[in-house]
């Protein structure tokens, strides 16, 4: 149980970029948002600790594929972040990659076995 | 000490978080993620505190996290201008390029630029810094000359820190320094995230307090369950902030059962302002109170690396010629 949660972690920080992305791609969202989206999509199979996603989230707005405003919220500052056209190029170049090699790891397994 | 678990994990980044801008910024963030969290805990049956302290495990370790993703390059900018002098610890989360900037040589300097020379000559800084006189840094606010910026780089893990505590280390003696050869009041330092927005003009710093007695400290150690072996009370030179080392049995239980163990010891409001105190025991230094870092160079000089016989030679030498 432990080793595969750790395993998916691991496996989750290299597509991360692409999740964070992904979620954001039709609503804007803040952070906690964001987390709950990710939940909520993979059904609750990505358990990173919360706090590693705001790192991705700074790197992604340095990169241009995020932009974030900061909105009042129940009287406490809320940063709401959105993704931007070059954010959408990035995350379709993403995706294919994505598909091409879960494709070829399927391909081999099935092969394989 | 307010006991909240989300208020207690802010003011913790707040104390441990370097860079002011980006530190904001971060801390609103985590805050909202914090009471969203707590919220959603709240209404699946939770009582307020039980959901607080769950939002906040499920944070993870937040300051690791972003510390991680930092590119680390300290800069202490000092601003010396007519009203008095300004220091500024800068530091850049971007990776500025600084090291084509030439090495400082002082000649002919006015009394505190050469105070500054004299200080920066007696810190090794370490391969890559660099001293530049001049225009402030991009985005520092104030006036267009009289500027120092020093550059220190250092690397990415177990001495992260270190470029930040040099930079300090240059700035609060040349506070304390001033001070000392009755040079223009130095208005205090803050730090900045390489944005430089609005970081100058900071707050002037705590005075150096008298340090507790030895057997107050004792008495707080034993009240949070140490058990204090020794405790040696060192008073650098005139001006600098007191130290005392409190060398304990085993720190690990007591890191392990408080979230913030220097407040837990020494509370928020405390007679230790103004003093820099460690806590030691058999593996090292297990905690220093978070009030070091504004009481001046005295609280500097025991970070590992730093030089502290040169500064203390230079204090005496201040303190004699004055």
């Amino acid at each position: 149980m432990y080793r595969g949660l750790s395993m998916r972690r691991e496996a989750l920080k290299g597509h991360l970029d692409m999740l964070l992305l992904a979620v954001l791609q039709s609503t804007p969202g803040h952070g906690y948002a964001v987390i709950q989206r990710l939940a909520a999509a993979s059904g609750g199979a990505f358990d990173l600790p919360e706090g590693t996603i705001y790192p991705a989230l700074y790197r992604l707005e340095r990169r241009g594929f995020l932009e974030s405003r900061e909105v009042e919220f129940e009287g406490r500052r809320r940063r709401v972040y959105e993704i931007t056209a070059a954010g959408r190029e990035s995350l379709v170049t993403h995706v294919d990659e994505w598909r091409s090699f879960s494709l070829s790891i399927r391909r081999t397994l099935e092969a394989a076995g | 000490v307010n006991g909240d678990p989300i208020e207690v994990c802010l003011r913790k980044l707040r104390r441990r978080w370097w860079g002011r801008r980006k530190r904001e910024r971060m801390l609103a963030e985590v805050e909202d993620h914090l009471r969203s969290a707590a919220e959603v805990y709240q209404r699946a049956g939770m009582s307020r505190e039980e959901a607080a302290r769950v939002a906040v495990e499920r944070l993870g370790p937040v300051e690791a996290a972003f510390r991680r993703r930092r590119r680390a390059l300290a800069v202490v900018c000092v601003v010396v201008g007519a009203v008095g002098a300004v220091a500024a610890v800068r530091v850049s989360t971007e990776g500025h390029d600084q090291a084509s900037h030439p090495t400082l040589v002082a000649v002919r300097l006015p009394p505190r630029q050469a105070l500054l020379a004299q200080i920066v000559s007696r810190v090794d800084l370490g391969k890559g810094s660099s001293v530049v006189l001049g225009a402030p840094p991009r985005g520092f606010k104030g006036g267009t000359r009289s500027w120092a910026t020093v550059t220190v780089p250092y690397g990415d893990q177990a001495d992260e820190l270190l470029g930040e505590w040099k930079a300090g280390l240059v700035a609060g003696t040349f506070r304390d320094l001033c001070r000392l050869r009755g040079l223009a009041p130095f208005r205090g330092f803050t730090e900045g995230d390489g944005s430089g927005a609005g970081v100058v003009g900071a707050p002037d710093h705590p005075r150096i307090t008298a340090a507790p007695s030895a057997e107050t400290i004792a008495a707080d150690l034993r009240r949070v369950g140490l058990t204090p072996i020794s405790i040696r009370l060192f008073h650098p030179g005139e001006g600098t902030a007191v130290q005392a080392v409190a060398e304990i049995d085993n720190a690990a239980p007591f890191l392990r059962a408080y979230p913030e163990p220097a407040a837990a010891v020494f509370g928020d409001l405390n007679p230790y302002a103004g003093t820099y105190l460690e806590l030691v025991d058999h593996h090292g230094v297990a905690e220093i109170s978070d009030y070091a870092s504004a009481a001046g160079s005295g609280s500097e000089w025991r970070r590992p690396g730093l030089p502290l016989q040169p500064l203390l030679a230079l204090y005496a030498d201040v303190a004699k010629h004055r």
